[in-house]
């Protein structure tokens, strides 16, 4: 009888031992699974933190729109014919005020310092210590306009240093033509691939697609003759050496037009800064630039 | 005299029994927590590869850009006066400190956290028209900035 009893009491105590083991299990299952997600969770969650930067992006927009303006500056001062500094300047202010109130929207303050216009040298970028030898245009087909002006001749350099233009192709020189100071007058030396084609002297103003020296002598340049075949390239050597104007336009081979033609150079500052970044750079500009 | 092991149950007492399931339980929690500790261990690791890799990326963008900007602006003729980029690093990461050390010679970002060899991560950075100056900046330091430097064409961390 006791026998009995005791085998009943075992066997209903096995069944509360596998209902407590199961509860036990399920409940590691809970912690295991609990500190599993929560490492997953915290890894995914803090590994997104890259910022992405646009700066770059603000700053080649503000040297554009900046170009833009003086050029359109420029074009309006001049809707009289001569040059009127006060619309200049004015058309100037209105910008900046514009694009401050533009780059505020962004997250820029931006300003710019204003600079006067100043003689432009034949560099790179018209400054007296840009690159002295650099081209013009490349794959040009025709050049319908070549004029180059030099107002004040002292600002030329002499024989030593004399400021050359070059027309190149894949085989090598086409025409040139070699400008210098010679007692006060602009001794200019035009030459082929071989020799020398002509020398002429200038008071100031050369027109090589004109043939014309000083607005009314007529003169052969051969440019024409010479560059005939088209897909070349037009190139300033020593552009450090002169001061003055130039304009050259034409097509090029793809049938685009080209113009490049500079007056004077400015040379503002611009300043942008953002919660993380600021930036001062100087920006010379052609005057009327390109596009006109 | 004989017993039959059956009917035996003196070893079946009350403390026997609890000193075995005790024990048992103890290894069985010891076991996982200890295995649970390494398991946060390596995962606090890879959040630290994770964010260093992050970080060592953001900051070579950063050189990218400022080298980019110098040599447009050199191309186009323009002179830069000043670029300065305010670099936000948080001071630890999966709660500890770390450093980060830039090595010109091999134009590298090297992150590592408490001296510790197996957080090491290198994130390299291309620069064509600027040199980056070695140097190494701690974590609790705080508050970076890159500048360049137009005199020396050299991009300063400090």
């Amino acid at each position: 009888m006791n026998t009995l009893k005791r085998d009943e009491k075992i066997r209903s105590d096995n069944n509360a031992q596998l209902l407590l083991v199961a509860g036990f299990a399920v409940g590691v299952g809970i912690v295991v699974l609990t500190i599993m997600l929560n490492n997953v969770i915290y890894a995914s969650n803090i590994a997104s933190e890259a910022s992405i930067d646009t700066s770059r992006y603000d700053i080649a927009n503000a040297v554009q729109i900046t170009t833009k303006s003086y050029e359109d500056a420029y074009r309006y001062a001049m809707k009289s014919g001569s040059f009127n500094n006060t619309s200049f300047e004015q058309y100037l202010r209105s910008y900046a005020e514009l694009a401050s109130e533009n780059f505020a929207i962004s997250g820029f303050t931006f300003n710019f310092e204003n600079n006067s216009l100043q003689e432009a040298y034949f560099t790179q970028n018209g400054l007296a210590d840009g690159t002295d030898d650099w081209t013009i245009a490349s794959n040009v087909n025709t050049t319908d306009m070549f004029v180059l002006e030099i107002p004040d001749v002292s600002k030329l350099g002499n024989n030593s240093e004399s400021l050359k233009i070059t027309v190149t192709n894949s085989t090598g020189l086409l025409w040139s033509v070699e400008l210098y100071n010679s007692s006060g007058n602009i001794n200019i030396t035009v030459s082929d691939h071989s020799s020398v084609i002509g020398t002429y002297t200038a008071s100031s103003h050369v027109n090589i697609t004109g043939d014309m020296i000083d607005f009314s002598t007529p003169e052969s340049f051969y440019f024409n003759d010479r560059t005939d075949g088209g897909d070349y390239s037009i190139n300033i050597i020593n552009g450090s050496s002169a001061v003055g104007y130039c304009a050259f336009s034409g097509e090029l081979t793809m049938n685009d037009p080209f113009t490049f033609a500079r007056y004077w150079i400015v040379n503002p500052t611009i300043r942008m800064s953002s919660s993380e970044m600021t930036i001062v750079r100087n920006l010379p500009i052609s005057l009327p630039g390109r596009d006109i | 005299m004989l017993r039959k092991l059956h009917d035996d149950e003196n070893a079946v007492s009350i403390s026997i029994g609890f000193i075995l399931t005790f024990s048992i339980t103890v290894l069985i929690m010891v076991t996982v927590l200890s295995s649970f500790y390494s398991l946060m261990d390596r995962s606090e690791q890879t959040v630290m590869h994770d964010e260093f890799e992050i970080h060592g990326n953001d900051i070579a963008v950063r050189i990218a850009t400022i080298d980019t900007m110098v040599g447009t602006t050199a191309n186009s003729g323009s002179d830069i006066d000043e670029i300065r980029y305010e670099l936000s690093l948080p001071m630890k990461i999966a709660g500890k400190p770390y450093s980060v050390e830039f090595i010109n010679s091999t134009k590298d970002i090297v992150f590592i956290s408490d001296e510790r060899e197996n957080t090491r991560v290198k994130v390299p950075y291309y620069t064509e028209n600027t040199r980056v100056i070695s140097t190494t900046l701690q974590s609790t330091q705080g508050g970076y900035t890159m500048t360049y430097e137009p005199e020396t064409n050299t991009i300063t961390i400090a």
